[in-house]
């Protein structure tokens, strides 16, 4: 983990209240987990005291020495109001890579990503490394309408995926898009855990990893224990330093408190007590 | 009168190129250290109690950035205050537990800790061996629970001080209940030093009318030092919902915006009192631990800032000792108070 300060590359506004921004940081002194967040404060705002959280959409390496991180958030308050004013050459403090990553099975028979709205950022380069270890891996993204979902380019290996069929594996090799929205301008008209039990009843998944609304997360877990699926989930708590001090997110499990920002956010399912 | 501003901003100048030669060969001595009942700090920075401790990522942070040494990373610090210590575990509040306002934030943890036993096996171990002195906040429900902690931690060598924490806002029962009232502040602070001889802070919250009038009995009671401030009582309101934000509405203010009015209390107590005072509230930079030393702090504590700036300690302690060669000051402890004397 590092603290230092970090160059805006782009933020873009991708769809309604969903943008995307891309930082410039040197080198980083180690990788970037799946499912780690970075931890950010805007210097030129100092009326906000606490830094907030995101999770890593992507990395990649922009030359030698930079590392980018690409972030993609939802306007929610006042801060994330304010990082939308934010241009290319700004700079923002950064603290990360921060917290327990997902933790993706190397043998899997299949291998199932669930991620609500704007949660699919954390899922995003987990869904990329499964294929990788040559684990099916299923994904079933929901999100409020078309836009939203083509806007967080659910894909593997960041290669947005054509999303005007429903389920359509064609290009996916061995693994499969499920799609649902609120609206229904794309794929299923509703919510994607009402896909869920279907899924698991035609695909003997091993793994599960979920991250969205805590609702959604509750009802993936529950079914991933009914069946016996090993299952992570990842948590959004708000958190002060990030760093396991201020007991701001903690989180009761079954084997006592723990913290959201460096004991997770990513948990075993069966570990939290909902 | 500007002459004399002109020449020394002008013997600053110079002062500061040879600064970085200088550093190493010792050559521009600063005495950091203070004296607080009896204790010795290397410099008169602490943490505050339950923004920090145990702290292990930021002995990592600290260490992966270069600013501290493996093995003894808090050695920057002249003494680390720990998260309050309960007998037996808390779980801490339910529901949302942080907010922020402008320019600080607001917090609702409700003292969750492990208990006494846990906090000895694990944190205490781990932070004994980190270079810095430990002061232990203790907090209880009842005058017996605040003794039994201090009596089972009378068993650790490793344990320099403690303070009493009498004012925390976020509990039912305790806490703040003994804080607001000086008869009950007295009694629990005197039924304390009857169970140790080590040196036994009291932490006061600004909660109060006239916050001397507690100072003044726990000094009274046996107190060898005093803290101020804890948070300030606060609430904010969820307007979606059109709720408090907090279960329990109420929640503690902390961070930049309550340095002024830790300042004055500082100030005040400073003035009612004879036993040294840590300050703390709001401290953000080496001139805000300047500030809190002119007004009457021995020890300043640097809190929820940490959050906002992780690297926060390791830099003031860093330029603590610029500040002062830069300023003409050789011995730090000569700011303590200095203000008063003006």
């Amino acid at each position: 983990m590092i603290n230092a300060n970090a160059k805006v590359v782009s933020n873009i506004n991708l769809t309604g209240n969903l943008w995307q921004i891309v930082l410039a940081i040197d080198e980083l002194p180690e990788l970037v987990i799946p499912g780690q967040y970075v931890h950010l404060r805007l210097e030129q705002k100092a009326e906000h005291m606490l830094r907030r959280p995101f999770s890593v959409h992507r990395v990649a390496v922009t030359s030698e020495e930079l590392t980018s991180l690409t972030l993609t958030y939802q306007v929610f308050g006042e801060f994330t109001q304010h990082m939308t004013g934010l241009v290319e050459g700004d700079s923002v403090d950064l603290l990360g890579p921060l917290g327990q990553g997902w933790r993706l099975p190397v043998r899997a028979k299949a291998a199932l990503i669930v991620g609500g709205g704007v949660g699919w950022a954390a899922l995003a380069m987990a869904a990329g490394s499964l294929p990788a270890f040559s684990v099916p891996t299923y994904l079933l993204v929901g999100a409020r309408n078309a836009d939203y979902l083509q806007a967080l380019s659910v894909g593997i290996n960041d290669r947005p995926y054509p999303l005007d069929s429903y389920g359509s594996a064609a290009e996916l090799g061995a693994s499969f898009i499920h799609l649902a929205t609120d609206d229904g301008s794309l794929g299923h008209h509703g919510m994607n855990t009402e896909l869920l039990e279907e899924l698991c009843d035609n695909v003997e998944f091993d793994y599960i990893a979920a991250c969205g609304p805590e609702p959604m997360l509750v009802k993936v877990a529950a079914l991933a224990l009914e069946r016996g699926i090993s299952c992570e989930v990842s948590l959004e708590r708000r958190m002060a330093c990030g760093m396991g001090s201020c007991l701001s997110c903690t989180v009761q499990t079954r084997s006592g408190s723990r913290k959201v920002c460096s004991d997770g956010p990513v948990f075993g399912a069966g570990e939290i007590i909902w | 009168m500007v002459d004399i501003r002109s020449t020394e901003q002008d013997g600053l100048a110079v002062g500061m190129d040879g600064l970085a030669a200088c550093e190493d060969a010792g050559c521009r001595q600063v005495d950091l250290a203070v004296t607080l009942a009896g204790l010795q700090f290397k410099n008169p920075l602490t943490t505050a109690s339950g923004t920090f401790a145990p702290g292990q990522k930021y002995a990592e942070l600290w260490t992966e950035q270069g600013v501290a040494k493996s093995g003894a990373a808090f050695a920057s610090l002249g003494a680390v205050t720990t998260k309050g210590v309960s007998p037996v575990a808390w779980p801490g509040n339910t529901g949302i537990r942080i907010d922020e306002s402008a320019s600080g934030m607001l917090n609702s943890i409700g003292l969750e800790n492990p208990g006494v036993e846990a906090f000895c096996a694990d944190d205490l171990l781990w932070l004994a061996a980190q270079g810095a002195p430990i002061i232990v906040n203790v907090c209880g429900h009842t005058v017996a629970e605040y003794v039994a902690v201090i009596e089972r931690l009378e068993q650790e060598q490793t344990v320099s001080a403690y303070e009493l924490n009498i004012s925390c806002p976020n509990i039912d029962n305790s806490g703040m209940a003994f804080g607001i009232d000086p008869v009950a502040a007295a009694k629990l602070t005197k039924a304390c030093r009857a169970v140790t001889s080590r040196p036994m802070i009291v932490k006061l919250t600004p909660n109060v009318t006239d916050i001397t009038e507690v100072a003044r009995a726990v000094e009274a009671a046996g107190a060898d030092a005093l803290s101020l401030i804890n948070t300030l009582a606060g609430m904010t309101i969820d307007l979606n919902r059109r709720k408090p934000v907090f279960d329990r509405v109420v929640a503690g203010l902390s961070g930049p915006a309550i340095k002024p009015v830790a300042l004055w209390a500082v100030y005040r107590v400073y003035q009612a009192v004879r036993i040294p005072l840590i300050g703390m509230g709001g401290v953000r930079s080496v001139t805000d631990v300047v500030e809190f030393m002119l007004a009457g702090a021995t020890v300043v504590g640097i809190g929820s800032y940490s959050f906002t700036d992780p690297l926060v300690i390791p830099r003031i302690a860093r330029q603590l000792a610029d500040w002062c060669a830069e300023n003409g000051v050789e011995q730090v402890s000569s700011l303590i108070g200095a203000l008063h004397a003006a």
